[in-house]
This record gives C-alpha cells, sequence and structure tokens, in this order.
C-alpha cells in the first residue's frame, strides 16, 4: 500500500507489505514516482489513466509492475482518492495486491493447455470422452481425418459415433459396454465403422471409465485408431494359413540348419506327429538315411539350384515309410535363408506303377508263352503233319496189296497216335499256366511223396530202398496238391530212367529253409546233364538230353510251369557222370498251420 | 535222276528218316542212306570217316532242326569245324518241320546251309535238288 501524489507521482507514503513485495527500502520509495515501478511500455498509459477523471475508488485491475530486483510482479490495483488537504497536492492511496501466483498458475494452465492441444492434434488416434449418458463430450479433430465427421458435427449429435458403427458390430459394445462401467480398468475392442463416404473401417478404441468414490461411472475417456490396413493384412495373412492349413498337399519349412520351422495339416496326417512334435525335429528326423553331412550337401544344392524336384521317403512318427514327390523351393528372407517344400505322396501312384510293371512282366510271360506256343505249333504238332503228308504220298493206290502199304499203315498210325499225345500235353500245360483251376492249399510234402511213391510202386521196384527221405527241416507248403504230386512223379522217374549203369541208384530228398521259402531238394547221383551245354534249355518243352532213353522232353518243363504257377521256382545243379539235383522252392504255409488245433480251440 | 553215292538223315523222328529213305529209294536218288536219332551220332560218324574212309564222306546230309540233345544249330557248328575239302564237297539242307520264319531266315543265312526245305521230303525236292545242285 502506498499513498502517491497524483501531480508529482511520487511516492508519499509506503507500508512495510510494500517494501518487503518491491524490495525497495522507504527512502528509496520516496525518491520515486510510481512510473518508476513500471515497465516502459506501460508508463504512457499510467499517465493517460492518472490524467483521467476518475471515481474516488478505482478498481484498476491486473497491471505488471516491477521489482527492484526487476523481476515481473503481477498485482491488482485498487486506488482511492484521499481527501483534499488544502495547499496539498491531491494524492490517491493505492493498494496493490500480489495476484502473481495467480497469474502465473493461469499461464502455467494455458500453456498446459496448447501443450496438450498440440499433442492431441498430433497424434493419429481420436481421443475422445463420453459422459456418463455416454454423450459424447470431446473428440479430436483426428476424426475429421479417419472418419471425415467434424469435431462439432458429434458434438451436435452426441450419439453419432455409435451410430456408424457396423450393426454387426454394435453387439460388441453393447456386451463391454456394462463391464466398462464399472470398471477402471482399460478396455480394447476391435471394430468396424462407416466413414462419411460410405468407406468401411477397422478402429481399434481403448478406453478407460473414470469412477468416482461412488464407483459410479462419471466418464469414459478413451482413443480410436484406424487399423483398416492391419486389419486387411491380417485378414490376408489368415486366408493364405486358412488355405495352407487346408490344401490337400503337405507343406514344410525348414531353416538352413536342417531344423523344420513351419509345417501344415498334411504334413501331420502324412507323418502322424502333432505340429508340436513336428517343430521339434529336423529333417534327417525323417528323412531315412539323411543325416546332417548329407544335409549341409543337399542344402548347397537347394542353394545353388533354387528349386528340386524330387522323390524320396519319408518316416513317419509309426515307422512307417512313405514314398513322397517333393517339389522344393529355396529362398532368403530377412537375413535368414529357408526352403519351402510341397510334398506329395505318391504311394498310390508307385503301387499303380507296380501294377503296371507287374502287367508288363505278366504281358512278357504271356508273350513268351505264346512263342513259345508258335514254336511247338511250327515243330512239334507240325512234324507229326508233315510225316501224315509224307505217308499218304507213299500208299500205292493203283496196287492196294502192295506190302509197303501195311508198314505204311502202322506209321500212320503211330504219326497220328502221337500227334493226338502232343496236343493233350499243350492242352495240359496251357491249363497250368492259365492258372485259374486250382486253388492254393496247404501241402504237406512228406504225405504226397507217400502217395507218389504207392503209385509207382511197380515201377520203383527194386529202387524204393533207394529212397533216402528226410523232412525234418520241414514239409507244409502253399501250392496245388495234384501239382506236387505231379513234380514228385516227374522227378523221381527221371532219376530212376537217366541212371548211370555205373553205380548203384541212390535218390536223396529233403528240405532246407531258405529265405522264406521251402526248398525240397531231389539228389540223385545219374547221368547228370551238361549244364553248360544244355542249361538254357534244361527246362524247356519238348527237350531230351539223353539218347537212347524214352521220353517226350515234357517232365522238366511242366514241373517249371507248375512251381512258378505255385509262387515258387525251380533250379537245377548238375555235372555229367555225377549226378543231378533239382531244387524246388515252394511257398511256405502260414505260420498258425503248425499249431495243432486242439491248442486253437 | 543223279544218283549219288550216301545221303545222310539226322532227324530223332523215327517215322520220318522211314519215309526219307523210302522215298530216295524209290527215286534211286542215292546208292546208301544213312539215318540217325541223334546228331551227336552223325557228328561221331563223320569224324570217323575224315579219319578212316574220307572216301565215304556223304554228298548230301538232310539235317534236322528241333532234337533232343545236340541240335540242328548245333550241329551245324561242328560240322564246320570238319576239313573243308570234305564239307565242300557235301550238300548240307535243312529239312525242318518249322514254318517258323525266324528258323528259315536262320537257315538260309548259314553259309554252311544249302537250302532249307519244310518236312516232308518229297520227289519234288529231291528233283530240285538235282537240278540245282548237280555238276553238269
Amino acid at each position: 500500500m502506498w499513498v502517491f501524489d497524483t501531480v508529482s507521482l511520487r511516492f508519499l507514503m509506503v507500508n512495510a507489505a510494500a517494501i518487503k513485495l518491491y524490495g525497495y527500502k522507504e527512502e528509496e520509495f520516496l525518491r520515486m514516482t510510481i512510473n518508476d515501478i513500471r515497465p516502459e511500455c506501460q508508463r504512457m498509459e499510467i499517465l493517460q489513466l492518472v490524467a483521467s477523471p476518475r471515481a474516488a475508488l478505482n478498481l484498476s485491475g491486473d497491471w505488471v509492475h516491477l521489482k527492484k530486483d526487476g523481476t515481473e510482479l503481477y498485482v491488482d490495483i485498487v486506488s482511492h482518492e484521499l481527501t483534499p488537504i488544502a495547499g496539498k497536492p491531491a494524492r490517491r492511496l493505492v493498494v496493490a495486491h500480489d495476484i502473481t501466483a495467480r497469474k502465473q498458475a493461469e499461464q502455467q494452465l494455458a500453456q498446459a493447455e496448447q501443450y496438450a492441444r498440440s499433442i492431441l492434434n498430433n497424434i493419429v488416434e481420436v481421443v475422445f470422452s463420453f459422459n456418463d449418458k455416454m454423450e459424447m463430450t470431446y473428440i479430436s479433430p483426428q476424426c475429421q481425418v479417419i472418419l471425415g465427421y467434424s469435431p462439432e458435427q458429434f458434438y451436435a449429435d452426441k450419439f453419432l459415433w455409435f451410430n456408424l458403427v457396423h450393426p454387426q458390430d454394435r453387439a460388441l459394445f453393447e456386451e463391454s459396454l456394462p463391464k466398462i462401467r464399472v470398471s477402471s480398468q482399460q478396455f480394447q475392442l476391435e471394430y468396424r465403422i462407416k466413414a462419411v463416404t460410405g468407406e468401411e473401417k477397422w478402429l481399434i478404441t481403448r478406453c478407460t471409465a473414470q469412477l468416482n468414490d461412488q464407483g459410479k461411472m462419471v466418464r469414459i475417456d478413451g482413443s480410436a485408431n484406424d487399423i483398416t490396413r492391419r486389419k486387411l493384412m491380417e485378414e490376408r495373412l489368415r486366408f493364405a494359413d486358412f488355405s495352407i492349413e487346408r490344401a490337400s498337399e503337405a507343406y514344410l519349412w525348414t531353416r538352413a540348419d536342417a531344423r523344420i520351422m513351419r509345417v501344415n495339416r498334411m504334413v501331420c496326417c502324412l507323418l502322424g506327429y502333432q505340429e508340436k512334435e513336428l517343430l521339434a525335429l529336423r529333417m534327417p528326423d525323417i528323412v531315412p538315411g539323411m543325416d546332417d553331412q548329407e544335409w549341409e550337401k543337399q542344402w548347397s544344392e537347394f542353394v545353388e539350384q533354387k528349386s528340386l524336384n524330387f522323390e524320396t521317403v519319408l518316416r513317419a512318427r509309426d515307422g512307417q515309410l512313405h514314398p513322397v514327390e517333393v517339389h522344393l523351393n529355396y529362398f532368403s528372407f530377412g537375413q535368414e535363408t529357408y526352403s519351402f517344400s510341397s510334398i506329395r505322396q505318391i504311394a498310390e501312384r508307385k503301387q499303380a506303377e507296380a501294377e503296371i510293371a507287374s502287367f508288363h512282366q505278366e504281358i512278357a510271360r504271356q508273350n513268351e508263352h505264346l512263342r513259345q506256343f508258335a514254336y511247338i505249333v511250327s515243330h512239334n504238332l507240325r512234324a507229326p503233319v508233315a510225316n501224315i503228308v509224307g505217308l499218304t504220298r507213299l500208299y500205292n493206290h493203283k496196287n492196294p496189296a502192295d506190302p509197303m502199304n501195311a508198314v505204311l499203315v502202322s506209321k500212320l498210325e503211330r504219326t497220328t497216335h502221337r500227334l493226338d499225345t502232343t496236343i493233350k500235353d499243350l492242352n495240359e500245360i496251357l491249363t497250368i499256366r492259365s492258372g485259374a483251376e486250382q486253388e492254393m492249399e496247404n501241402v504237406d510234402l512228406e504225405q504226397v511223396f507217400a502217395e507218389v511213391k504207392e503209385s509207382v510202386s511197380g515201377q520203383l521196384g527194386k529202387y524204393s530202398s533207394r529212397l533216402l527221405v528226410d523232412f525234418s527241416a520241414g514239409k507244409r507248403v502253399l501250392g496245388v496238391k495234384g501239382y506236387v504230386h505231379s513234380i514228385f512223379l516227374n522227378l523221381i522217374t527221371n532219376a530212376i530212367k537217366y541212371q548211370s549203369k555205373d553205380r548203384f541208384l541212390e535218390i536223396h530228398i529233403n528240405t532246407v529253409f531258405s529265405n522264406g521259402y521251402l526248398c525240397l531238394q531231389i539228389q540223385d547221383n545219374g547221368l547228370g546233364i551238361d549244364l553248360e551245354k544244355q542249361g538254357t534249355k534244361i527246362f524247356g518243352l519238348y527237350r531230351r538230353f539223353h539218347p537212347h532213353i524214352e521220353g517226350k522232353g515234357l517232365g522238366l518243363h511242366m514241373i517249371k510251369t507248375q512251381v512258378e504257377t505255385m509262387g515258387g521256382w525251380v533250379e537245377v545243379q548238375s555235372a555229367e557222370a555225377q549226378g543231378s539235383t533239382f531244387k524246388v522252392y515252394f511257398q511256405v504255409a502260414p505260420k498258425n498251420d503248425e499249431i495243432p488245433a486242439s491248442l486253437l480251440n | 535222276m543223279t544218283k549219288y553215292q550216301r545221303v545222310f538223315l539226322i532227324d530223332d523222328d523215327e517215322i520220318h528218316n522211314f519215309l526219307c529213305e523210302s522215298v530216295i529209294k524209290s527215286q534211286q536218288f542215292a546208292e546208301k542212306v544213312n539215318s540217325f536219332l541223334w546228331a551227336e551220332e552223325a557228328l561221331d560218324a563223320l569224324n570217323g570217316m575224315v579219319k578212316d574212309a574220307p572216301q565215304d564222306f556223304p554228298e548230301i546230309i538232310f539235317l534236322d532242326i528241333n532234337m533232343p540233345g545236340m541240335d540242328g544249330w548245333e550241329f551245324i557248328e561242328e560240322y564246320k569245324k570238319l576239313p573243308l575239302e570234305l564239307t565242300g564237297k557235301c550238300l548240307l539242307f535243312v529239312l525242318s518241320s518249322a514254318v517258323d520264319k525266324n528258323d528259315i531266315t536262320h537257315a538260309r543265312n548259314l553259309s554252311e546251309v544249302n537250302d532249307f526245305f519244310s518236312k516232308p521230303l518229297t520227289t519234288d525236292i529231291l528233283q530240285i535238288i538235282s537240278e540245282q545242285y548237280t555238276e553238269s
């Protein structure tokens, strides 16, 4: 508080509070004018003010004064005219109220507000507030950018925001709002909203309710961000993932170090692993015969070729091997390199190929049979026919009594008989080859042998004691009993027929297991066959090897045909003048047949 | 018709040998006919003649192809090894029941084989041989 001379503007009196506030000593004040405590810019203004007519009590308002140390001082000034004293200049009592603190606070607030506004204007999110009635009370200007609506439009229609939300996503709000209202936690919602252009946008909103002391919501503050691009990317990724998962081919990604980094559902189906299990494996775990060294070798090939097609085999969880066709692509992504393989199961194709191969074999076999048949027709059927033609030409028609005619007729008889036999033989062989008439059954070799021995006992005669038989290694085979009978018969009678005159006949018959087959061995010490000379033809049709011994050359061919029809094969070892060993390989009868019937019950 | 000194018949078919002998005799085609059921035996006989009686070496051989033991082709392989001064004067004819083209072609391609005839042996065949192969 002070009193000043309204003419000279000199301080006439100051109180202690003024001295303290302004920092001048009393005597300093009294040498000063009120201009001295004001900044330069105010001096004209104060002069005009003082010169103007004023009410006795003047509420002058807020002013900025200067302290002695030059700092600004915000004051609220009230002046009061003192009762004039005659002869003295007019005086005014001034009360200055320090409002610096209030002013500063107001300035700070304004700054803060400007600051906040600047931030709000510069963040891409829309910031908003709703009141307890869910009316929009504030929205930042970004709403214009994202939605094309101005804040004023939102203030005018307080529910515009909710009305713009995609109808299908409103339920999300209806569901969430009751929870948001009673919690001070942040909630997050993703939803679609329609912009002013009609375009649909994806927004993510994060919001928190402000609760009062009673826990009642007074406000919801939050932000909304345009995530349309992210959503589209996510959608594309999900679409790609969806397609990959549902593809009928198996897709597998690996890293350069052979670790499996991703698989689709078909890989899991194919190999019987869970996805999690596969992601812990490396390629050597599922590729038989693959090791780290091999992988490195292959990887460098991938790097070089970029894309490769090959067939390989994969090992499933249960150890089963699956033949597959692989289309492999090598690529680098970021800093790392990867392989992406599309894998297709080719078991069916492989099987089909195997079937085709077996058809081919069968066709080749049939062709060979046809060729043989043509050969037989050409030689074995043609020969007796040629004889008949020749003999009938020699017949003396002019003189039926010619003694030559009787000889010719007798020869004709023999020839026609031979023709008939040949045709019967051929028929029998073709029947066996067609393989259709005989069912495979369990055959007891020992039993069949006993029957054969009985049926040829007359022919065997004194030789029966020369048969040395041992079926201890096994006697049950899968075959056709009639064929087995015929095989025994042919081999035994051959052994007798082609025995050596130089030694007593001995026939050893035994069995031995060999690679899942039962091998019947029939060994004689007879004439033997020079396999070097005759090897390729020994099982051919109408092949005979021993002069002076009756034979059609049908037996061994028949054996070969019969054994092959039963799924086995026949081999021979022989040396001239030492003897022959025939090895007949039979399929083995299923094991459970060995179990006595009593135990099976 | 030319009369040859000696003819060899090599065929495991006894009846056909009889047939051949009868035709040859009836046409007075040869003085002597030797029949062999086994090619091995025929070869032995030829070898014996090379050694002891080259003058008896046959002028004509009728050879069957499909025989037990040594067949016609193998016989020809062995026949090649005999002295050329004897085989050069001998006519070798394949006489087979075959109507198989491969057999016929194969036989005709062998330089040792003079010709291939299909069974049965007929007077016509003897006529052809007599006309084509006899030095006039």
